[in-house]
């Protein structure tokens, strides 16, 4: 089994696009929140202002519907909404005159006047309209700067990615491919090295370092950083940040069918319960524990509901569990795991998964016999060896044999030669021996010397 | 890497239309402003109690009914973007692989294991030379490191570091101390440290020539045994030190690649005479798991659509042979030809008369009575002539 290049890109890089990807999306629905409420409100703006010329004089309405057409005609063909000469013409001919000034919404004071709505109010409604517009083109701007710049970052990792160029096995690669793919390579065990951290909640030393060596845009530090803060308010026993980021996940959470947003309203009950607020428990599983969907939950809302026949200090299980104070913790855990599925990571970090497997290849029963250990393989040096002790060994259908003496491969160029103790060393180290020991060879595992020529060929199939 | 570029494609799209639609707001907005305050400001300076003509109102509603509709256009507009976000993601998840949960045993390296993970990243932080971060890990997970984990790499990097400086002085002492033990590992280290000692004698000029002889006699006298040439080479610079020595047919000794190589020598000897591996196993490890993995992934999904439950079954051997390369053999393994299976204690290797190797159950089963033929020759000999051999 060989891999074609770049299949090792294709295996462990999903989540390094993803994950920016989730956030460029959540980016798109946050912005279009934002054009669809600032819409409205400009929108309705403008009602307020229809509404308020809906009102002129009935007869003038009546009387001018013809006229209104032609006008109406007139202003489609003049290019620009206005053009301020014909405004003013208008306005001089306009010249009445009443005495109504409200403080209060305009539309409402002339739905009840039934007469022609005055420059001032036109005006001033006109204010807020722009007002809203401004506030509109501040806020778009805004969001769609976010997206952007969430874009680019997405588009910074692919470009990193496309700065791998493995070459296909038997093709010599020049020079500078190879130290910048050898490059690229240390940079992804360091970028993996952070996943993990991050993974791990080990949330400082990822920063560290992930700034250290300038990888940050690389990996996906920002996002975590929101996470440790849910985690740190948790752990101060505090639910607020965790249930406004149920919040702001809503749907996703709904998506993948999770139970955060339970878990931490029944521990707000529990705590309730705790202080003594029995009453507000109730007021508060009511708002939030009953609208609950899933039979699945059923169970957990009942036993949470059962905790208030119970003492707070009671220890009869179950709602002495939910009372601990592990539950805390426990909530962490969960968090942690929600938070991994919602943007679809891995159970197991990149790092973890690749170790494995690489662990596993490399594992043989040599590694585990003090005879045979070699201090350069991984597999045989702690803890690494502990670690591999639960994983399967490597597959071998094929010979790999290695000179016990230098660790050169043994093949046509180094033929294995096997001395009269039966252990076979490479040609090369064997010639070396003997030239420097006027042609004995002393065999290192068996330290008896022999004559080189008693050295047998060996013929590996 | 054709995946990347579709996906760098989508993402293409995405930028040119978010960015078209930035500046359509941008100027929509501009204008509608524009023009509404205009109107706005019209009838404020006629300040005045009057009342709107019928044009007027028109005139007013025109202006608002536009910019009600524009602006309802852009949030449409916006919307209309999501399917090339989309197209993103599916191109992500087309092209890269969302999951290798099939081939990780879920949970192993959680609990006690995860720590010991933990502590393979801090040693590896350590080796790395990134002392500072690999405390900060130390004191977040709650670890205690053994000092003994710790202290040769603040060694080791210390005289690294003044290597790349190119100052000899820590690494000549360091050589020194462990003088014998280098010395039983064959090292060339000492000798190559006190080369470029002598080198920079000789690259100070004329006036420092009784010195760099004085250098010579004093080193030099024990490595001609094994470095007769080199330190006849060495000697040999002396010659041109009043003219230009770089210029010289010595000058190949002033370049920077005897530095690059000081460095590696002494990352190699040190770590040997430590009894540390050279890579940091970790890296090492990751760098296999980057071959394996996919080549399991593979395998994987061949299996799952023949129903077979899971590759990690049992503590036994992976599904298929990882071919990771010559770098990754640290170990002879040997494969029986016949059997295609790896020799164990139970079944070693045999040789045959003919110099031929198989496994011992293959040459029982090939065996009848006192007569074997080899598989691979004409030969034919004494099953009980084979001889175990250990690689």
């Amino acid at each position: 089994m060989t891999s074609s290049p770049g299949l090792d890109v294709k295996c462990l890089e999903h989540a390094t696009l993803k994950v920016p990807y989730e956030v460029l999306n959540k980016k798109f629905r946050a912005a279009q929140k934002v054009l669809d409420r600032e819409a409205t409100y400009v929108s309705q703006a403008g009602l307020e202002i229809e509404k308020l010329m809906s009102n002129m004089p009935p007869v003038t309405i009546s009387a001018t519907d013809p006229e209104d057409t032609v006008i109406e005609g007139l202003c489609k063909n003049s290019d620009s909404v206005l053009s301020s000469s014909t405004l003013e013409n208008m306005d001089d001919a306009s010249e009445s005159n009443s005495n109504t000034t409200d403080k209060s919404s305009p539309s409402d004071e002339f739905k009840f006047k039934g007469r022609g709505p005055k420059g001032k109010d036109v005006s001033k409604m006109l204010g807020v309209l722009v007002e809203r517009l401004v506030s509109l083109k501040r806020k778009a701007g805004d969001s769609i700067a976010d997206e952007l710049e969430v874009a680019r970052a997405v588009r910074k990792r692919v470009q990193h990615l496309k700065g791998y160029n493995p070459t296909p096995e038997g093709v010599v690669a020049p020079v500078s491919q190879c130290l910048n793919n050898a490059n690229w390579r240390r940079t992804r065990l360091n970028r993996m090295l952070v996943d993990h951290l991050l993974r791990e909640g080990l949330y400082d030393t990822a920063k560290m370092l992930s700034e250290g060596l300038g990888i940050k845009d690389l990996t996906n530090i920002d996002l975590f950083w929101a996470a440790k803060e849910v985690e740190e308010s948790l752990k101060r026993h505090e639910t607020g940040r965790m249930v406004a980021w149920c919040y702001e996940n809503k749907s996703k959470l709904r998506k993948i069918r999770s139970s955060l947003e339970l878990e931490v309203r029944v521990q707000e009950f529990v705590e309730l319960v705790r202080c003594g607020k029995r009453f507000e428990a109730v007021r508060h599983a009511r708002k939030y524990l009953a609208d609950t969907e899933g039979h699945d939950q059923m169970s957990a809302i009942m036993k949470c509901m059962g905790l208030l026949a119970y003492p707070a200090d009671t220890a009869i299980q179950p709602y002495s569990e939910l009372l601990s104070n592990d539950r805390w913790q426990y909530l962490i855990g969960q968090f942690r795991t929600e938070h991994a599925r919602l943007y679809q990571l891995t159970p197991t970090s990149v790092l973890g998964a690749v170790v494995q497997a690489g662990l596993a290849a490399l594992k043989t029963p040599q590694c585990y016999r003090p005879t045979t250990k070699n201090a350069n393989c991984p597999v045989c040096t702690e803890p690494l060896s502990t670690l591999a002790s639960v994983l399967p060994y490597a597959h071998c259908a094929h010979s790999q044999l290695v000179c016990a003496i230098s660790g050169e491969p043994l093949n046509e160029n180094n033929p294995p030669l096997v001395l009269p103790s039966g252990y076979v060393y490479g040609t090369k180290s064997l010639h070396d021996m003997a030239r420097t020991n006027g042609g004995n060879v002393i065999c290192p595992r068996s330290n008896r010397i022999f004559s080189l020529r008693e050295a047998d060929k060996v013929y590996v199939m | 890497m054709d995946g990347c570029e579709a996906v760098d494609r989508e993402l293409d799209k995405v930028l040119t239309k978010f960015g078209g639609i930035d500046a359509h707001v941008e100027r929509t907005t501009t204008n509608l402003i524009h023009s509404l305050s205009r109107l706005q400001e019209q009838f404020e300076t006629d300040a005045g109690d009057f009342e709107l003509t019928t044009t007027q109102a028109s005139i007013v509603c025109d202006a608002v009914n536009q910019a009600r509709e524009a602006v309802g256009r852009i949030a449409t507009e916006h919307r209309d973007l999501h399917s090339t976000v989309s197209k993103v993601g599916k191109a992500i998840d087309r092209n890269l692989n969302p999951d290798f949960g099939t081939i990780t045993r879920d949970g192993i390296f959680s609990g006690e294991r995860a720590k010991i993970l933990t502590q393979v990243v801090c040693q590896h932080l350590y080796r790395q030379g990134m002392l500072d971060i690999g405390d900060a890990l130390c004191q977040e997970s709650d670890q205690e490191l053994d000092s003994q984990h710790k202290e040769p790499f603040i060694e080791l990097h210390r005289i690294l570091d003044a290597l790349k400086r190119h100052d000899l002085e820590p690494a000549l002492l360091w050589a020194t101390e462990n003088c014998e033990a280098l010395a039983a590992q064959g090292s060339t280290l000492e000798f190559k440290l006190h080369r470029l000692a002598f080198l920079n004698l000789i690259k100070k000029g004329p006036k420092h020539q009784s010195e760099s002889i004085r250098y010579a006699r004093d080193n030099f006298c024990r490595f001609v045994k094994r470095h007769e040439k080199e330190v006849q080479v060495l000697m040999g610079s002396l010659l041109f030190v009043p003219g230009n020595v770089e210029a010289s047919p010595y000058g190949h000794l002033f370049d920077n690649t005897l530095w690059d190589d000081i460095q590696e020598t002494f990352t190699r000897d040190a770590c040997a005479r430590l009894g540390l591996s050279v890579d940091s196993p970790l890296a090492v490890c990751f760098a296999a798991g980057c071959i394996a993995l996919p080549a399991l992934l593979n395998i994987c999904q061949a299996m799952q659509a023949r129903q077979v439950s899971s590759i990690w079954n049992g503590k036994d051997e992976l599904p298929i042979e990882i071919d990771l390369g010559k770098e990754f053999h640290y170990h002879s393994v040997f494969a029986c030809p016949i059997l295609r299976q790896q020799a164990s204690e139970s079944n070693p290797p045999m040789r045959l008369t003919c110099g031929h190797v198989i496994s011992r159950d293959a040459l029982h089963k090939l065996a009848s009575g006192n007569k074997l033929k080899c598989p691979y020759c004409p030969g034919e000999q004494n099953p009980n002539d084979a001889r175990q051999i250990v690689f």
